[in-house]
């Protein structure tokens, strides 16, 4: 018994498209292809169709018909990826779901109507979806994928339904019967013979009889035929999900000892390995788990920044996570998974080139560390290492972040902004400091930090720091630490004895910061800053944001 | 068996040949380890570099910069030598600390003229315990510092590795100065003082310097003027301790040993020469 939906999806291209530009859906709009030099149509949407346009009509043409025809290039690749993301999205009614065309799904629904209510209401809620989904549909359930296809299209009613799955020969005559030949999936060359011969439905067709069929058309029509009434089955190709990289061993005796499971996981590493080198790719992320005798699960991870499949280099990363993996009374089953992957770039080999010696180190580009920096991450948290890149802003804390080291954009470095002068180290938040400064605008004469006096020989300044007026307040005082710049510090002071305290201010970034550039009597350089405009009777607090070399 | 008695005629000195001498050093390098193999990085100050066995600093040896927490001449100093040494060594640059606070937009003024490229190779770590906050960074994270440094300094492919570590004791300075010697990198690390520095016999970092902020001569409307440091080399190996006071052209960006004056400026004396 089987029973085959066939879903229909007329205008699939120009309704993919609107689905993004919803206000072209009211007005003509077609989808173009190039052949030949000429721009020929190779969809139209409703309304456009209504106007007069068929597919494969030049585009000049259309455009005399309709001035002011809103036009789109052909994009089949993304028509096909969509297409497969829908025929996915089916796998809510069976698990079996092909595809039929570029325009088409096939639906194996025997067993599953009850799941819905009855075929009938899985073919309604079917096209109630495709509806809300924006896309024209049309259905039709039969016992055989010819059946449905030919009703799917020429059927009068939408959804149709026909027949209960036994092959009944008479029903699915009388409902194909008047259906036009070219229902029948042949090819048009077939069909204007077919037509010339005067043999317009498939009734006709298949009153003659088979070997007459078969001379003059070759097999193809007369298998079609076959197929239609269910004589011939004809199978459907489901799209199967892609099978998880994920490799285990099963132990008869559970494993303990430390040098039994570095081998385990050395041999499940080549194995893994292998897969995703077939495939083009390579792991991200590593999960090793222990599955213990105890019930319980003990796992390691680990990540690496560049997609590998260099076994050597993923267990000296595993190597320290071993020590802290405990097998416990030993473990039955051991797993490795790769739930990150990433398909190889072009230029992967250089990661190899570390273990080649120093000629490969005179290249200057970053590749050559991808092992270390995967160490150092593994061991440091991710993020541990960072290029630390330029950030368009006027705030000293904001203008440095914190970016991967092997981004695109490292290739082609951006410079630093000239502003003023910088210091080379900045305190993150900055460091409030006991000033005294002649009122309103003068530099302060000394100030005191972390119990230390220091009397000012020379200073420059200021330099007014406005605060980032387009910003508003709560997203200026969240993210007052650079965007990066270690954002997860927990603004810990220094090992000393009193901590000075903190940035306190209500609304931080609010306030103007006038900046100087300040030299103590010993030769020192500071940074330091007048929190907000001087008000009488307020005493303004100072800020040390900085070390000058 | 009779001997010379008193002072009998000294033999004629002789004047020690440059040639032999550089020869000898040369193989003593060569079996040492350092300088011959990696090559090294002159400091672009020309009495400094006369002074130093080997005409700069060598690679692949480990040299410490002391200096004061507060001061950020041992940071500026160190930004100098990594520009010096990405101008002529192709090769990223690591930068390793537990607290970071490196600010490329002032590091990069340091350096030579042009020479600003260098903070796009900069990699910076930061290298403490994930997931606890600084204050609890004492132990575990002083430990991962030196492990990340030891593992960056051993692979082969950075130009230069420095490092910020609050301590130093001598089997990590050893093993640190073994793992520079296989990864031939220029080995910075920056730290403060200790008390037991000066009775440290066995020092095992090829060179050991302190740099601190010297008060500047004055601009023109008593702003501060250009950066000046006292450099001293505490330690060489090969050498002799010596300081100096230099100063940079904010031009240029190159340093100078300036004059003992009495204001210490060149510009002064060269101005009072004037007028």
């Amino acid at each position: 018994m089987r029973r085959v939906l066939s879903l229909w999806l007329p205008r699939f291209a120009t309704d993919r498209a609107t689905r993004t530009r919803p206000l072209w859906r009211a007005r003509p709009f077609v989808i173009t292809r190039a052949e030949g030099g000429r721009l020929l149509v190779a969809a139209a949407n409703a309304r456009a169709e209504s106007s007069g346009m068929t597919p494969g009509m030049t585009l000049a043409d259309a455009q005399a018909l309709v001035p002011g025809l809103l036009t789109l290039p052909t994009e089949p690749v993304e028509d096909a990826r969509a297409l497969l993301l829908l025929a996915e999205w089916c796998g809510r009614y069976t698990p079996w779901v092909a595809s039929d065309g570029a325009d088409g799904l096939f639906l194996e629904i025997a067993g599953c109507g009850h799941l819905f209510g009855g075929e009938d209401a899985l073919a309604r809620d079917l096209l109630e979806r495709m509806a809300r989904f924006g896309l024209a549909a049309r259905v039709a359930v039969a016992d055989t994928p010819g059946a449905a296809w030919a009703l799917a299209r020429f059927g009068a009613a939408n959804p149709t339904l026909l027949g209960d799955g036994s092959y009944e020969g008479t029903m699915l005559a009388a409902a194909l019967g008047p259906l036009p030949t070219s229902a029948l999936r042949l090819s048009s060359a077939h069909v204007e013979e077919l037509r010339r011969l005067g043999l317009r439905r498939i009734a006709d067709i298949a009153a003659l009889p088979r070997a007459a069929l078969t001379t003059r058309f070759g097999p193809g029509v007369a298998r079609r035929l076959d197929q239609a009434f269910g004589r011939d089955f004809e199978p459907l190709a489901p799209h199967q999900p892609a099978a998880p990289d994920r490799v285990r061993s099963a132990f008869a005796e559970p494993v303990r000892a430390r040098e039994a499971i570095e081998a385990v996981l050395a041999d499940l590493l080549g194995r893994l390995c292998a897969r995703l080198a077939e495939r083009g790719h390579g792991a991200r992320r590593l999960d090793f788990a222990l599955y213990r005798t105890d019930g319980t699960v003990a796992t390691a991870s680990v990540g690496t920044s560049r997609p590998s499949t260099d076994t050597r280099h993923l267990a000296r990363l595993f190597a320290e996570k071993l020590d802290h993996l405990d097998p416990g009374f030993g473990a039955d089953v051991i797993a490795l998974a790769a739930p990150l992957t990433e398909a190889f770039a072009a230029a992967q080999t250089t990661h190899l080139a570390v273990y080649g010696g120093v000629s490969s180190a005179t290249r200057g580009g970053l590749d050559v560390l991808a092992p270390l920096v995967d160490r150092l991450d593994n061991r440091l948290g991710a993020g541990a290492v960072a290029r630390l890149a330029p950030v368009d802003s006027h705030l000293p804390e904001r203008a440095v972040a914190r970016r991967p080291p092997f981004a695109a954009a490292a290739r082609r470095p951006a410079p630093w902004p000239a502003r003023g002068p910088r210091p080379v180290r900045l305190f993150d938040p900055p460091e409030q400091v006991d000033a005294v400064a002649p009122v309103p605008d003068d530099p302060p004469v000394m100030f005191r930090w972390r119990n230390v006096l220091h009397r000012i020989a020379r200073a420059d300044g200021p330099e007014r720091i406005a605060p980032e007026w387009w910003r508003t307040p709560a997203a200026r005082n969240t993210s007052k630490t650079a965007p990066g710049l270690f954002p997860d510090s927990s603004s810990d002071s220094p090992d000393d004895a009193r901590a000075p305290t903190r940035a306190a201010a209500a609304d931080e970034g609010a306030a103007t910061r006038d900046y100087y550039r300040v030299e103590d009597t010993e030769g020192r350089r500071f940074w330091l800053y007048r929190h907000g405009l001087y008000r009488p009777g307020a005493a303004p607090a100072w800020f040390l944001h900085g070390l000058f070399g | 068996m009779s001997g010379t008695h008193g002072f009998a005629a000294q033999p004629a000195k002789r004047r020690p040949d440059r040639a032999v001498l550089r020869s000898l050093r040369r193989q003593i390098d060569a079996l040492g380890g350092c300088g011959a193999r990696h090559g090294t990085v002159a400091l672009g100050i020309v009495e400094i570099d006369r002074h130093l066995p080997w005409g700069g600093l060598p690679r692949g040896c480990l040299h410490e910069i002391l200096g004061d927490k507060a001061d950020g001449a041992p940071l500026a100093f160190t930004a100098h030598l990594l520009a010096l040494l990405s101008a002529r060594h192709a090769g990223p640059v690591l930068w390793l600390s537990a607290r970071g606070g490196l600010y490329p937009p002032g590091l990069h003024t340091f350096g030579p003229e042009g020479a600003g490229a260098w903070t796009a190779r900069l990699l910076a770590v930061r290298a403490r315990t994930p997931g606890r906050p600084i204050s609890e960074q004492r132990g575990a994270g002083h430990r991962n510092l030196i492990w990340a440094l030891e593992e960056t300094l051993r692979t082969r492919g950075p130009a230069a590795v420095a490092a910020e570590v609050g301590q130093l004791d001598l089997v990590a300075a050893r093993r640190l100065q073994l793992a520079a010697e296989e990864g031939g990198a220029l080995a910075l690390v920056l730290r403060e003082a200790a008390k037991d520095d000066a009775a440290q016999a066995r020092a095992t970092a090829v060179t050991r310097w302190h740099v601190q902020s010297a008060p500047s001569a004055s601009c023109a409307w008593g702003g501060p003027g250009a950066v000046r440091w006292r450099i001293e080399l505490l330690r060489c190996r090969g050498g002799a301790p010596r300081g100096w006071m230099v100063e940079r052209d904010d031009e240029t960006g190159a340093f100078a040993v300036v004059a003992a004056l009495r204001d210490g400026s060149r510009h002064a004396h060269a101005a009072a020469l004037a007028g």
